[in-house]
């Protein structure tokens, strides 16, 4: 007995050892490493096909200290349906299987001490600690979900109106019974039913930054898998940016920006690649989950949520010459929702390959008050996924420009494309032209053109009369220019896109900063 | 009218020039860098179907940089070095295979050496400027036949052409190694631990610009696999007292004496990662703390390089049910432990875990928790670095398989291991574990 209490000492003595925190929090950065808060950005469960897609993901304690995670589903539209308690021993881990939650109801099992005096539901090892969440006696181990609880969720999470929210809806109704939306899992110190935005929640949120875990969204039907790392959100009881009223923090919009929640924002200016090649049926998708900077409630159906279409601050995507298209106006439905998988093919790229900027914060005149820091903000994340053929999936986080802690001056620091440019080939000075050579204006957005546009001289002041591909005033990204008949051998040539005559689709209503010429010289 | 519009370009760029993003020291976070790590590679020397690395170097701002990409093999010796021009917003995607098989670099020039833009276009928001002492070296010529074969062979841990060796020999023709990308300010032929290439606030060839962003992808159309990841991206900062201080643990520290005159951040030293039995493999880049140049061949644990193998503080594996062992260690003055007592021996390295001998990291359960306290002292290295000669940087990747290991589609991931501390501070916790 003596021995065992002995031992029992030890193991307390231990086990405060590694209490502590694990990692050390180095906030308003978004890393790898143990947080209070996860964020898995996008689910999608394919309702009807077992084999379609399926997202799940894991939740690990990182620490000694038992914890206690609140799970909470959210729509695409931010809309919070269901939340849930788990419970972790020290170093534990718990798999969840979406599917296995929307088909079936089924919720991971765990219980503390006191549900489990046996340790037949949350067994633990020698150096985790177990200990009693007296609150989560009659909530834990969880039941199933009842069938109406199920229903609700299937119906919140595919657009269309449920029961629970007194037949209101709380989703993008996108047709297809995929059920879609985001997740977040917090540190709390006892088990409740309570929701992120709800202010009963507040007391019950802690800062243990312990948690990590990944997810799998895996599409049997199509072979394909991709993974991530959990988007870890540290908390800082002590540092200004996340313990200031008026600072932006993650649940700021949850509480007034009080900064109650201390833990940071991520970032709002992103890059990543897109590798979208017919030849290797390369295809790349745009996982981005935003923040609203309000609190979505359900709304009637057909309606939106007062925030819904959320605009952008600046799009534009490189070519892998590095040259910038602006695909539509920065105030286009793109990412419009608070979590979505958009293919990159539907940005309006006119190129293939290369990379999409975004700063996804507001633009200005938006009547945006929140947060106080910094009104236009908005944090957000990007992931990308990469298949080719279907298969063969890559999953990759975006580049974080910035921090939402510290948002880089709104339209500074990033490509402005303002007015918008334009190119020309062959290039200025160009010589020994082929006389059969196409002459090809290409613009950074698409542009609408009067008759009068483009001129082709050889030599200057003999006008050449040419075709045009489009033919018509566009819209278009490009056109080419065909001489008829053939360009003179061994001449000066001028080619001319007149600015005042040339007016972009994205920049509404402007033109080029100035006449887009080029002079060169045939071949002989 | 022309001029107007050169003038409004170089207004725009002029804005863009400052660094993209700001730099937070002592996190592992995916944001532009003044270095970029790839940990690991692999390419098929014989078979070009087999497995290969690609990777892709990035310019996040408008601003045009060079950037230095050296070779390392798998014990942290240089092999060889290249340089890459980007215009400011460029891209550029490097085929390895192509590289270490068939001597193939990739093509770029600067505005001097390309005055036609027909090897480096750009685009109206990006500068092209003319680094002079690019001008013979690019673009950049193929490698001699007698290059390729010596890469090849340092690579799969073979002689050089004095008989000299910089790997190790697993004997299946496969060159491994890691790549560091740096920004530099010229067509520098330094590697990295020459002296003058480092300077402290970026006065060496090394700059401070952290401007680069960058990818890389396992491909092996053989087993139809692919497996994607970021790059480490290492910020610098020549003003935080922990990149600067000498002393200090920085990134490149076992090049400059510890002086912190790379200014470069360092990497973590505990990591925390899943497994399941025979469907994870661990890629594990580690600091072997000292400036190591090749060496008589062959490479032999114990002997030769004079660090190798590296050790570690703990190893532990928790099954699902968080019942904990440390991995076992060899026995001391043991001349030949089992490989898989010592899992992490190399600089860079792929080890399989799963149950049984045959894995380079026994597992004892179908699945768990791996922690990886890779901080370790290294004899060689002396009491370096200064602040803390237990510490020791690395870096810790998954790939999983998350669905059969065999038939034509393979499904397979890539995750960053979960990083429990960070060099600039090594917590060297200890699981009190029996």
């Amino acid at each position: 007995m003596k021995k065992g209490l002995l031992l029992m000492v030890i193991a307390v003595v231990a086990l405060g050892a590694s209490v502590a925190p694990p990692a050390h929090a180095v906030v308003c950065t978004v890393d790898n490493v143990p947080a209070a808060t996860l964020l898995l950005p996008y689910f999608e469960v394919d309702l009807a096909n077992p084999n379609g897609a399926d997202t799940t993901f894991t939740i690990n304690n990182a620490s000694a200290t038992a914890v206690l995670a609140h799970v909470t589903l959210w729509t695409d539209l931010g809309v919070p349906t269901q939340t849930f308690d788990i419970y972790l021993t020290g170093y534990d881990v718990e798999k969840v299987d979406l599917r296995l939650l929307f088909a079936a109801g089924v919720t991971p099992r765990t219980a503390s001490a006191g549900q489990d005096p046996a340790e037949k539901i949350s067994p633990h090892g020698p150096v985790s600690q177990d200990i009693n969440f007296a609150s989560c006696n009659g909530r834990l181990p969880l039941p199933p979900l009842t069938a109406a609880e199920v229903a609700h969720i299937r119906a919140a999470h595919t657009g269309a109106a449920s029961p629970t929210f007194g037949g209101n809806c709380s989703g993008l109704a996108v047709g297809d019974n995929i059920a879609r939306g985001y997740v977040t899992i917090d540190s709390v110190n006892a088990c409740n039913p309570f929701l992120p935005d709800d202010p009963l929640y507040v007391p019950y949120i802690t800062f243990q930054n312990v948690f990590f875990g990944n997810f799998e969204y895996v599409n049997r039907t199509l072979t394909t898998t991709y993974a991530g790392a959990l988007v870890g959100v540290e908390a800082s009881f002590s540092n200004p940016e996340v313990s200031v009223p008026g600072q932006y923090t993650f649940y700021g919009r949850y509480n007034n920006y009080t900064a109650t929640d201390r833990r940071e924002p991520l970032a709002t200016q992103w890059q990543t690649r897109i590798l979208s090649n017919a030849a290797f049926g390369q295809n790349t998708d745009l996982i981005v989950w935003r923040d609203p900077g309000v609190a979505s409630t359900p709304f009637a159906c057909g309606g939106n949520p007062s925030w819904y279409p959320l605009p952008l601050e600046n799009l534009v995507l490189f070519d892998e010459q590095e040259f910038p298209v602006v695909p539509a106006p920065a105030t286009s439905n793109l990412f419009a929702a608070a979590a979505q998988r958009i293919p990159a093919s539907s940005l309006g790229s006119p190129y293939a390959s290369g990379y999409v900027r975004a700063t996804l914060s507001l633009p200005a005149g938006t009547g945006s008050v929140n947060p106080p820091e910094d009104v236009r903000a908005r944090q957000s994340y990007v992931f990308a996924v990469t298949s080719s053929n279907g298969k063969y999936g890559i999953g990759l986080n975006g580049f974080a420009l910035d921090t939402a802690c510290a948002v880089l001056s709104h339209d500074a620091n990033q490509p402005i494309v303002n007015p918008f440019m334009g190119t020309v080939f062959p290039g200025d000075g160009s010589t020994n032209v082929p006389v059969s050579q196409k002459v090809n204006f290409s613009f950074s957005e698409k542009v609408t053109i009067t008759p009068t546009a483009f001129k082709i001289e050889c030599p200057t002041g003999s006008n050449i009369p040419f075709t045009s591909n489009p033919a018509g005033s566009g819209p278009s990204f490009s056109f080419q220019l065909t001489p008829t008949p053939s360009l003179p051998a061994n001449t000066a040539c001028k080619a001319t896109g007149f600015a005042s005559q040339i007016t972009g689709t994205s920049h509404v209503g402007a033109n080029p900063p100035a006449d887009i010429v080029t002079n060169f010289t045939t071949a002989p | 009218m022309r001029k107007i519009a050169r003038g409004l370009l170089v207004v725009m760029i002029g804005v863009l020039f400052a660094p993209s993003a700001h730099a937070v020291i002592g996190t592992l976070d995916t944001v532009p860098a003044a270095t970029l790590l790839v940990p690991y590679f692999e390419v098929d020397t014989v078979n070009a179907n087999g497995i290969n690395t690609l990777f892709s170097v990035q310019n996040a701002s408008a601003t045009a940089v060079l950037a230095h990409v050296t070779i390392w093999t798998d014990l942290s010796a240089p092999v060889t070095n290249f340089n890459i021009y980007l215009t400011g917003y460029d891209m550029q995607t490097i085929d390895l295979g192509n590289l270490i098989r068939n001597g193939v670099l990739p093509q770029t020039a600067s505005a001097g050496q390309d005055p036609g833009d027909l090897v480096s276009p750009k685009g109206p928001l990006s500068q092209d400027i003319n680094f002079a002492s690019c001008s013979g070296q690019l673009p950049p010529a193929p490698f001699l036949p007698s290059f390729v074969t010596q890469v090849k062979s340092l690579l799969t841990g073979g002689p050089d052409s004095v008989n000299q060796c910089g790997g190790r020999a697993l004997g299946d023709g496969i060159a491994r190694g890691y790549l560091t990308i740096d920004t530099v300010n010229n067509c520098t032929q330094r590697f990295p631990g020459d002296v003058g290439y480092f300077g402290a606030g970026g006065t060496g060839d090394a700059t401070n610009q952290n401007v680069l962003m960058g990818d890389f992808f396992y491909v092996n159309p053989t087993l139809n696999l692919v497996q994607g990841a970021t790059a480490v991206h290492i910020e610098a900062s020549a003003t935080n007292p922990e990149t600067s201080v000498a002393g200090q643990y920085t990134f490149y520290g076992r090049y400059v004496n510890f002086l912190a005159s790379d200014n470069r951040e360092p990497l973590a030293g505990t990591w925390t990662t899943q497994y399941t039995d025979a469907k994870t493999d661990l890629i594990v880049w580690r600091d072997a703390k000292v400036n190591q140049n090749r060496f008589a061949c062959p490479a032999i644990p114990g002997a030769r390089p004079s660090w190798y193998p590296l050790g570690r503080e703990q190893v532990a594996l928790f099954d699902m049910q968080e019942e904990p062992a440390v991995y076992p260690a060899p026995a001391p003055g043991d001349p030949t432990p089992p490989v898989n007592l010592i899992p992490f021996p190399a600089a860079a390295g792929r080890v399989k875990v799963g149950i049984g001998a045959s894995f380079g990291l026994q597992a004892l359960a179908k699945e768990g928790l791996l922690y990886l306290n890779l901080n370790t002292t290294v004899a060689p290295a002396g009491a370096n670095p200064p602040e803390d000669p237990a510490a020791s940087q690395s870096y810790v990747l998954s790939i999983r398989f998350p669905e059969a290991t065999n038939g034509p589609d393979v499904l397979s991931t890539a995750v960053t291991a979960s990083a429990l501390d960070s060099s600039t501070q090594t917590s060297h916790i200890f699981l009190p574990l029996p």
